[in-house]
C-alpha cells in the first residue's frame, strides 16, 4: 500500500521535470531503494507499473539500485530531447 | 504545482499549438527576393538523450517536514500524540472518552485521518473538541505535509493537546513521522496476540500500546501476557495499558499517562 503513495510521488516528480525540460519522453528512471527504507522494491515496481499508465512514465525503463541505507531516492531521469 | 519539489507553478509555461493559424486580411503584400534557393530539403529527426540528476529522497522530505511540525509544537508547548492502529480497534471511541474526561482542564484538538468521509471528525466535534478531517483518498497513511497543512487551518492554543488519529493501517503509518511527541498504538483483543510479530515496525516505533476491548476478553482467545511478550520482543521499552473504551475500565490509567507527558 505504502509503495503506491511513493509511486504517485515519483510520477509527479517525473512529470514536473519533463515539463521543465520540455520533453514528452522519459527513457529511464533510476531509483535508489535502501534496505532499511521499509520499501519493497518489487511492490514498488508493481505499483509504478499500474499507476504509470497514461503518464510520462508509461513506457519508461525502471532501474532500481539497492543500497544499504534508509533512503528512497529518485536518483535520475534519462530523457530524450527533440 | 508539484507538491514534492515545488516546481511547475501555474502560468510558468506557454502552450504552442502548431496547427493554429492566423489569417489576416490586408491591403498590401510582401514580396521578397531571395538570393538563394531551397532545393535540398532535410529533416531533423534525431533526438538527444540527456540525464537529469535529481537526488530527491522522498522519505527524507517527510522527515524534514515532521521536524518543522515538531518545532511548531515545541514553540507553542503543544503536546502531540499520533494514534495508530488497524481499522476498527476503537481509536475514535478512546478519543471520545479522552476528550470528555480532559476537556475541562486542557484545550484539545484532533486531526482525523481516513480515506473517506467526515464520520470521525463529526464524532469528535460532538465530543467537544475542534477537529479537522483529512481524507487521504487512495493514500494509506497521513504524512507530515498533510499535518502541516492541517495545522495552518487550526489556530492551536498554546499549552493544548493535539491528537492525530491516523488512517487505520498497521503498515504504512509506521514509516511516516508526523512530528508527534509520542506514538500510541491501539490494539484490540479481537486482533490476535501475534500482531506484534506480524507487524513489527509499528510496534518498534510506538511508545505506548493500549490494549482495547478488554470487556471482550472472556469471549476471545487472546492471551494478554502473550501479546505483551511478543511486543516486548520487538520493543522492550514499550508501555502497556489495558482498557475497555466501552465500559471505561482502565481508562484512568490512560488519562494519567497523558497527564504525565505534559
Amino acid at each position: 500500500m505504502h509503495e503506491f503513495s511513493l509511486a504517485t510521488e515519483v510520477i509527479k516528480i517525473a512529470e514536473c521535470e519533463a515539463e521543465k525540460h520540455k520533453t514528452l519522453s522519459v527513457s529511464e528512471i533510476t531509483i535508489e531503494v535502501g534496505n532499511f527504507s521499509g520499501v519493497e522494491a518489487d511492490a514498488f515496481k508493481s505499483a509504478l507499473g499500474m499507476l504509470s499508465e497514461g503518464s510520462i512514465l508509461e513506457k519508461t525503463r525502471l532501474h532500481i539500485v539497492k543500497t544499504n541505507g534508509t533512503e528512497f531516492r529518485v536518483k535520475s531521469l534519462l530523457i530524450e530531447e527533440e | 504545482m508539484c507538491e514534492t519539489c515545488g516546481c511547475g507553478k501555474p502560468g510558468e509555461f506557454v502552450i504552442y499549438d502548431p496547427n493554429h493559424t492566423h489569417n489576416h486580411d490586408s491591403d498590401y503584400t510582401h514580396e521578397h527576393d531571395h538570393g538563394h534557393t531551397h532545393d535540398h530539403p532535410h529533416e531533423h529527426n534525431h533526438s538527444h538523450k540527456k540525464i537529469i540528476d535529481l537526488d530527491i529522497d522522498i522519505l527524507s522530505q517527510n522527515n524534514m517536514t515532521a521536524g518543522l511540525n515538531r518545532r511548531f509544537f515545541e514553540g507553542r508547548k503543544v503536546l502531540c500524540f499520533n494514534l495508530v492502529s488497524s481499522p476498527g480497534s476503537g481509536k475514535t471511541t478512546v478519543l471520545e472518552k479522552t476528550i470528555s474526561q480532559l476537556i475541562s482542564s486542557r484545550k484539545i484538538y484532533v486531526i482525523e485521518g481516513d480515506q473517506q468521509t467526515l464520520i470521525d471528525a463529526n464524532r469528535i466535534e460532538k465530543a467537544g473538541a475542534p477537529a479537522i478531517q483529512i481524507n487521504t483518498g487512495s493514500g494509506c497513511h497521513l504524512d507530515a505535509k498533510m499535518i502541516d497543512a492541517a495545522l495552518k487551518k487550526m489556530d492551536i492554543e498554546a499549552g493544548s493537546v493535539l491528537f492525530i488519529e491516523n488512517v487505520g493501517n498497521l503498515v504504512c503509518p509506521a514509516m511516516f513521522d508526523l512530528g508527534e511527541h509520542k506514538r500510541v498504538l491501539i490494539a484490540s483483543v479481537t486482533e490476535g496476540e501475534d500482531k506484534p510479530l506480524k507487524y513489527p515496525k509499528i510496534f518498534e516505533t510506538s511508545h505506548l500500546c493500549i490494549i482495547n476491548k478488554s470487556d471482550l476478553l472472556p469471549y476471545v482467545d487472546f492471551r494478554t501476557e502473550e501479546f505483551m511478550k511478543n511486543a516486548r520482543l520487538i520493543n522492550h521499552q514499550m508501555e502497556f495499558i489495558t482498557v475497555s473504551a466501552k465500559t471505561g475500565e482502565g481508562l484512568n490509567l490512560w488519562f494519567n499517562w497523558i497527564l504525565s507527558q505534559i
